[in-house]
């Protein structure tokens, strides 16, 4: 993981404020639970998947991480 | 008994299990807080958007790539493909049933098929089509009563 020198915390803010590098980092950190997730009857479902991380990065911009200052 | 169960969890042995410790103690006492926070959000939303996916593309997904299908399975395929298309040259004697005949939904028409001109039963369908057999006995009823209505509008008299 590249993060080690900030910390998480710092990656996830970057991401949380829309820095397209960060959110990046965030997506393949998760990416074997997007494969995971993304099996349809069987094979890994591309369209599938690149809705799941649509979704993904939309969500990590909600994310409230205020909360753990 | 706690080492017992902290192997359990993890499910680590060994070098992965020192890897994996030497991984979490680089992260302080908050982060590893955030990690989990974070993680648990992304598995909601990750669920949540696999289930519309799935919810969009109900009907549409329903086949299997060419290439993933066995050699066996294409011949078969092949041999069924032409046994229907044969069948689907049947041809009426009147023009106006055979009107009325394509006028039924799909599924209609294959269930008729299956019943008056290959004999099979309603059990024997119900397996090939996948689906129950109340449902063939409804679809024949429903089919026939149509095909009533279209070619004897006014009821038997008119005949």
């Amino acid at each position: 993981m590249r993060m080690n020198k900030q910390g998480f915390k710092y990656l996830l803010e970057r991401a949380v404020s829309g820095n397209p590098d960060a959110i990046m980092e965030l997506l393949e950190m998760y990416n074997p639970l997007v494969n995971n997730s993304s099996i349809v009857y069987g094979y890994i479902d591309e369209d599938c998947r690149q809705y799941i991380q649509l979704r993904m990065i939309i969500a990590i911009q909600k994310f409230k991480i205020d909360k753990f200052n | 008994m706690p080492s017992w169960h902290v192997t359990c969890l993890l499910g680590w042995h060994g070098q992965e299990e020192e890897m994996y410790l030497k991984r979490a103690n680089q992260f302080d006492e908050q982060d590893r807080k955030l990690i989990a926070e974070f993680t648990a959000f992304m598995q909601r939303v990750v669920r949540n958007a696999k289930i519309d996916y799935l919810r969009q593309n109900a009907y549409v997904k329903f086949e299997i790539p060419m290439d993933k299908i066995s050699e066996e399975i294409e011949r078969e395929k092949v041999v069924e493909d032409n046994y229907f298309f044969e069948k689907n040259r049947f041809d009426f004697e009147e023009e106006r049933v055979a009107r009325a005949f394509e006028d039924l939904s799909l599924m209609r028409q294959q269930i008729l098929k299956l019943l008056f001109i290959d004999g099979l039963s309603a059990t024997e369908i119900a397996v090939r089509l996948n689906c129950s057999v109340k449902f063939v006995q409804n679809q024949k009823a429903r089919a026939l009563k149509r095909l009533r209505d279209i070619l004897m509008p006014g009821g038997d008299e008119n005949e």
